[in-house]
């Protein structure tokens, strides 16, 4: 099976700014994936190179076996839902559904009908009149009807309210569940993909820190806590992601593939918030920080 | 994507069309007027119709300027602002089709908006033409013909151009203004009188009696030559400058001296032929009238052609610089 997003030492670069480097990654197809990163890691970066808004400066990208920007053949195998969701301002729903069926040769207007109809989008109403989580939905019905074989969503959620956030979140995941379709979205809150996403890749300081599915991740991480010690003598087979220290107490983020022996410590579960954090601290800590530093 | 460029267009489209269906309706009314017997006599100046025609002559002018400022600069930068140019290129259609159909349906209405309403003047006009004989004129040859078309199809390319390199709307409206006005005043006075070389006639001064005046003034006495223009150059064409010259052909000033001693007194018949002896010259360069429609066709093809260029330049941006 091919992939859903195969980066090679993918780079962009604006004027002396990369905005993205060194991205090398693998998303196995049929996935629901989510881009994690804080603000300015690139996750925007990378979403619009895969669909082919942007070319790289270095390195290369596949998105389900061909080149992003490679024709209308392509175009019409991805859609893309940018962030704050742009649409036409000046013209309505309904002319909304009428450019995506001029513009998409698969493009299935009874879905898009329906959907607009159950989501409560008033066919007649400019798009410039609707709120922000109407607007989000009218261009995920674009993106969808449109049929493709992978979803790019871009922040899809940032901008919408508590509620709007989970009845958008919610919707999505009962597409998902129709299956036939990948997605790769992004956000910069965990929190927002946990439900619904079961691969993850982590941005941070513009390269690639983690990727991989959630049960993996989930499986091979645990959290170590006991009295204070030097995280350098762990025994080998375990990596430690990151560390955090008080007086009498260290607290270990940990990679490892066999149970934790070593009866000093008490070993506890991690979420994968917890995990992702950790390997943004640790990018956070390489770039800023001594490797060792004490709380207090 | 006609369907969407068009559905983008469609506003701007329904001024324009009234716009010149309104001027389409005056110019008729002008042009009866005009070509009514009593009308069309010496005094077609002080006519109500031909300040009618003045006035839409100058907005026909500011014709091509608009269309590129509001037609053309907004085109791409409107998306860019919006970021809905992300949308646009997402759908199943490549970047490339999606700017040719978008700049073909806008440029072509501008264009043809502008060569309507330039045919209608011309024919409007045409009474009044065929009495002042002066379609070479810097208020008239640009509102006559086919150059307007040439106007549009540059103006526009270039508020597209600019639209795409300052990604917003209104500094790229202000550029496309200044640009488009500052160069079509720079190709007038400058480059058009380039484009074809001008005629040189030359004819014998002494052939004629008039075109010399005797000056008494105190300071600079002496002898004038006033203009003659010699019998091949007729009413309509375009003269770019009259010079004396001297019996080897070399250009003198205007201002002939020594004086020959019959010229200081007044006797005219022997000044003249003092004179004579003197063989003076005079040199007339200019375009013969007949060559209104050859200058119409290169100074069109040259605006045509910067329209093209610029409009490469667009495509090359929006498939390099805005990736």
């Amino acid at each position: 099976m091919t992939a859903m997003l195969t980066a090679e030492g993918l780079g962009k670069r604006y004027g002396r700014r990369w905005a993205l480097r060194d991205c090398t990654v693998t998303v196995p197809a049929g996935r629901v994936a989510g881009l994690v990163g804080p603000n300015g890691a690139g996750k925007t970066t990378l979403l619009r190179l895969a669909v082919g808004l942007l070319t790289p400066t270095a390195g290369s990208v596949e998105v389900l076996g061909s080149q992003p920007d490679s024709g209308a053949g392509q175009l019409a195998r991805v859609a893309f839902m940018a962030q704050d969701a742009p649409v036409y301002s000046w013209l309505s729903v309904a002319d909304h559904l009428k450019l995506g069926a001029h513009l998409n040769p698969g493009w299935d207007d009874s879905m898009a009908q329906d959907r607009i109809e159950r989501v409560g989008l008033d066919p007649r109403q400019r798009a410039g009149r609707l709120s922000g989580g109407e607007r989000a939905q009218l261009a995920l019905t674009l993106a969808l009807a449109k049929r493709p074989e992978l979803l790019v969503l871009d922040e899809p959620v940032a901008s919408l309210d508590p509620l709007a956030r989970r009845e958008f979140l919610q919707d999505l995941m009962g597409i998902v569940a129709e299956g036939a379709v990948s997605v790769l979205l992004s956000s910069h809150l965990v929190i927002d993909l946990e439900r619904i996403c079961d691969y993850y890749v982590v941005l941070g300081g513009s390269r690639v820190a983690l990727a991989g599915e959630a049960d993996e991740i989930l499986a091979s991480h645990v959290m170590l806590t006991g009295p204070r010690r030097d995280p350098g003598a762990l025994p080998a087979g375990q990596e430690l992601i990151h560390a955090s220290h008080t007086d009498r107490q260290s607290t270990l983020v940990v990679r490892t593939s066999s149970p934790v022996l070593d009866p000093a410590w008490t070993v506890s579960k991690l979420s994968i918030e917890d995990v992702i954090l950790a390997y943004l601290r640790q990018g956070n800590a390489a770039d800023r920080r001594p490797a060792l530093e004490v709380l207090r | 994507m006609i369907w969407l460029s068009w559905r983008q267009f469609r506003a701007q489209a329904a001024v324009i069309g009234l716009l010149v269906a309104a001027v389409a309706v005056t110019l008729v009314l002008a042009h009866l007027k005009l070509s009514r017997p009593a009308a069309g006599s010496l005094h077609i100046e002080s006519t109500e119709s031909w300040h009618v025609l003045q006035l839409l002559g100058t907005a026909l002018v500011a014709v091509p300027a608009l269309l590129g400022a509001f037609c053309g600069a907004p085109l791409i930068a409107r998306e860019l602002e919006a970021g809905t140019q992300q949308l646009a290129w997402t759908q199943s259609v490549t970047r490339n089709r999606w700017l040719a159909v978008r700049m073909c349906v806008v440029g072509l209405a501008s264009v043809a908006a502008t060569e309507i309403f330039a045919l209608l003047l011309s024919w409007a006009a045409r009474p009044a033409d065929a009495i002042n004989k002066n379609l070479f004129g810097l208020g008239v040859f640009g509102e006559r013909g086919i150059v307007p078309a040439g106007y549009a199809a540059f103006a526009f390319a270039l508020g597209v151009a600019a639209g795409v390199i300052i990604r917003r709307t209104i500094p790229a409206v202000a550029l496309t203004l200044g640009v488009f006005i500052g160069f079509r005043m720079l190709f007038s006075i400058v480059i058009r009188p380039l484009l074809i070389a001008p005629v040189r006639a030359v004819s014998s001064l002494n052939a004629r009696a008039a075109g010399l005046g005797i000056s008494n003034r105190p300071g600079s006495p002496g002898l004038h030559a006033v203009t003659v223009i010699p019998q091949s150059v007729r009413p309509g064409d375009w003269v770019y400058s009259t010079q004396l010259a001297d019996a080897a052909g070399h250009p003198i000033s205007n201002h002939i001296s020594p004086v020959p001693a019959a010229c200081q007194r007044v006797e005219f018949q022997r000044c003249m032929s003092a004179l004579s002896r003197l063989h003076l010259h005079q040199v007339v360069t200019y375009q013969p009238a007949s060559r209104f429609w050859a200058f119409q066709g290169l100074e069109t093809a040259i605006f045509v052609a910067l329209a093209l260029a610029l409009a490469g330049l667009t495509f090359w941006l929006v498939r390099r610089r805005l990736s």
